[in-house]
C-alpha cells in the first residue's frame, strides 16, 4: 500500500476511530493500542479489500473485533471485597437536561453504560453512522440495532441526569 | 403506526435530516408531522442527539496519535510465510477430499446445534417465560447457591457472569426474605434468578434478563399478570432489563408485591453490586 493512500485514510479516520474506541476501552491508552492495531490491519491486510467505499466500515468492524478479542483475554470480573453495608440511600432519578454538553461529561457518562449499548450508541453519535452501517460494524441485525439504539438513550439521558444532580 | 411505535423507530433516526430519506422512517416522520405531541417529543430528541454528538466530537485525541500510526504505514511489512506448506495446511487444503468431509461434519454438527438450542425459532417472551417457569418448578437444583442477602446474591451472580444490578420492588427491600440465587442459560444468554420466601411462607422466584432478547419485551415499567405453565407470573421491563416473577402458590403475593400502593415513587429499588442500594421512579 502507498504511503499516500494510507495517510489518506488516517487523516480522514482515525478521529473518530480513536472516540469509537475510547468509549468502547474507557482508557486512552488502551483505545490509542485499539486505533494502532486497527491500522496495522490496515496496512498489512487492507490491500484485500476491493470495494473501496467500504473502508470506513472494515476499519470500525476490525475496531470492534479487535476489543471483543482482547476482552476475551482480560478478566472481566475483579475481584472485590464484598461490603456488609445493606443500608439504604435514597436518590430519585431527575428528568435529562436539554442543555449544551461538554466531551468528558458525554464520554464519562457514554462509559458507564453496559457494552451493549455502549457501541451502537457511539457510533450513532459519531454522526457519520446510519443505523444500517452500525448494524454492519457490529454484525448484528437492523432491529436490535434499533432497539439498543432506544433503550441505550434511555439509559445515557438518566446517567447525565443522575450525573448533574449529584 | 401507534405513537410508541413512531418513538422506537424515530430513535435511530439521525439529527441534521440526514435520514429523512430513509424509507424506514417515512412513516413515523409522517405520523410526527401529524401528531404534535409525538413532533414536541422528536424535536427534543434531535436536540438531545445533536447536543451529544456535539459532545463527543469535542472529546481529545493524543496529539502523539496520527503519527504512531503513520509510523506504522512506513514500517517493512512482516514476511510472507513459507510458500512450503505444513503437512497439516495440506490436510486442510480445499482441493482435499478430508477437508471437504469435516466442513461437511461441522456444518452438520452447526445446524444441529442450532436446531436444538433454538427449538422455537428466534427468541421471544413467551417462551422464555414458559421455560422459567419451568425452570423454577421442575429443576432439581433450585438454586446454585445460597445467599443471605442482596449483596451475597449480586456478587456470586456478578462472578458467574449474571446480573450486576437489579431494580426490584421495595417489597423485596434488601433482600428480604432473599433464600438463593442461579445462573441459568436461556438461547446462549445469562439469565439471572432470585429465589424468595416473601412474609416468610410465599415462595416466588425473580428472573432477570437483557431485555435487548426480545424483541417482544414487555412493556417499559408496566407489570403484566399472566399465567405461564400453571403458574401465576407478573413480567415487565425496566431501564434494559425485563423481569418475570413467578409464584410458587396463588397470585396474591404477586399483586401485593406490585401494587400501586407498594410500587409508588421511590418504592423501586435499585441494587447495584458493591453499592449501596437508591431508590428509583416508580413503576
Amino acid at each position: 500500500m502507498d504511503e499516500t493512500s494510507f495517510e489518506n485514510i488516517v487523516n480522514t479516520h482515525y478521529e473518530p476511530l480513536y472516540r469509537f474506541a475510547l468509549s468502547l476501552a474507557r482508557s486512552e491508552a488502551d483505545a490509542g493500542d485499539l486505533v494502532q492495531q486497527t491500522f496495522y490491519r490496515w496496512a498489512t491486510k487492507g490491500g484485500q479489500l476491493r470495494d473501496r467505499s467500504k473502508v470506513k466500515s472494515w476499519l470500525f468492524t476490525t475496531l470492534h473485533r479487535e476489543f471483543l478479542g482482547q476482552r476475551r483475554h482480560e478478566d472481566k470480573f475483579p475481584k472485590v471485597e464484598i461490603s456488609t453495608d445493606e443500608g439504604l440511600e435514597l436518590a430519585a432519578e431527575s428528568p435529562a437536561p436539554d442543555k449544551q454538553l461538554d466531551g468528558a461529561s458525554v464520554m464519562s457518562a457514554l462509559q458507564r453504560l453496559d457494552e451493549t449499548y455502549r457501541a451502537p450508541l457511539a457510533l450513532f453519535y459519531l454522526e457519520d453512522h446510519s443505523y444500517r452501517e452500525i448494524a454492519e460494524i457490529l454484525e448484528i441485525p437492523i432491529g436490535t440495532v434499533m432497539s439498543r439504539l432506544a433503550r441505550g438513550k434511555q439509559l445515557l439521558r438518566q446517567t447525565i441526569s443522575e450525573k448533574e444532580t449529584s | 403506526m401507534t405513537r410508541d411505535e413512531a418513538k422506537l423507530i424515530l430513535q435511530s433516526c439521525r439529527p441534521g435530516g440526514r435520514d429523512a430519506g430513509d424509507p424506514q422512517f417515512a412513516e413515523a416522520l409522517a405520523l410526527a408531522k401529524t401528531d404534535s405531541e409525538l413532533a414536541a417529543w422528536f424535536a427534543g430528541q434531535q436536540r438531545f442527539d445533536a447536543n451529544v454528538s456535539a459532545g463527543l466530537q469535542q472529546v481529545r485525541v493524543p496529539a502523539r496519535l496520527k503519527a504512531e500510526i503513520l509510523a506504522l504505514g512506513k514500517s517493512e511489512p512482516s514476511p510472507e510465510p513459507s510458500p512450503i506448506l505444513a503437512w497439516w495446511r495440506h490436510l486442510f487444503s480445499w482441493s482435499s477430499p478430508v477437508a471437504w468431509a469435516m466442513a461437511t461434519a461441522v456444518v452438520v454438527l452447526l445446524s444441529l446445534t442450532i436446531f436444538w438450542k433454538k427449538p422455537g425459532g428466534a427468541a421471544n417472551f413467551a417462551d422464555f417465560s414458559a421455560q422459567m417457569v419451568n425452570a423454577a418448578v421442575h429443576d432439581k437444583n433450585h438454586v446454585d447457591v445460597h445467599a443471605a442477602g442482596m449483596k451475597q446474591a449480586l456478587a456470586w451472580l456478578t462472578a458467574h457472569h449474571g446480573e450486576k444490578d437489579v431494580v426490584l420492588p421495595v417489597a423485596l427491600n434488601q433482600g428480604q426474605g432473599l433464600t438463593g440465587c442461579r445462573v441459568l442459560d436461556w438461547h446462549g444468554q445469562k439469565v439471572s434468578m432470585l429465589c424468595y420466601m416473601v412474609n416468610g411462607s410465599k415462595h416466588v422466584d425473580v428472573f432477570v434478563a437483557d431485555a435487548a432478547l426480545f424483541p417482544d419485551a414487555p412493556p417499559l415499567d408496566q407489570p403484566q399478570f399472566a399465567r405461564s405453565n400453571g403458574k401465576a407470573t407478573v413480567y415487565w421491563t425496566h431501564a434494559d432489563k425485563v423481569y418475570l416473577a413467578v409464584s410458587h402458590g396463588d397470585d396474591a403475593v404477586l399483586k401485593q408485591l406490585m401494587s400501586p400502593a407498594a410500587t409508588a415513587d421511590g418504592m423501586m429499588v435499585k441494587f447495584v453490586w458493591n453499592k449501596s442500594p437508591v431508590a428509583v421512579s416508580n413503576l
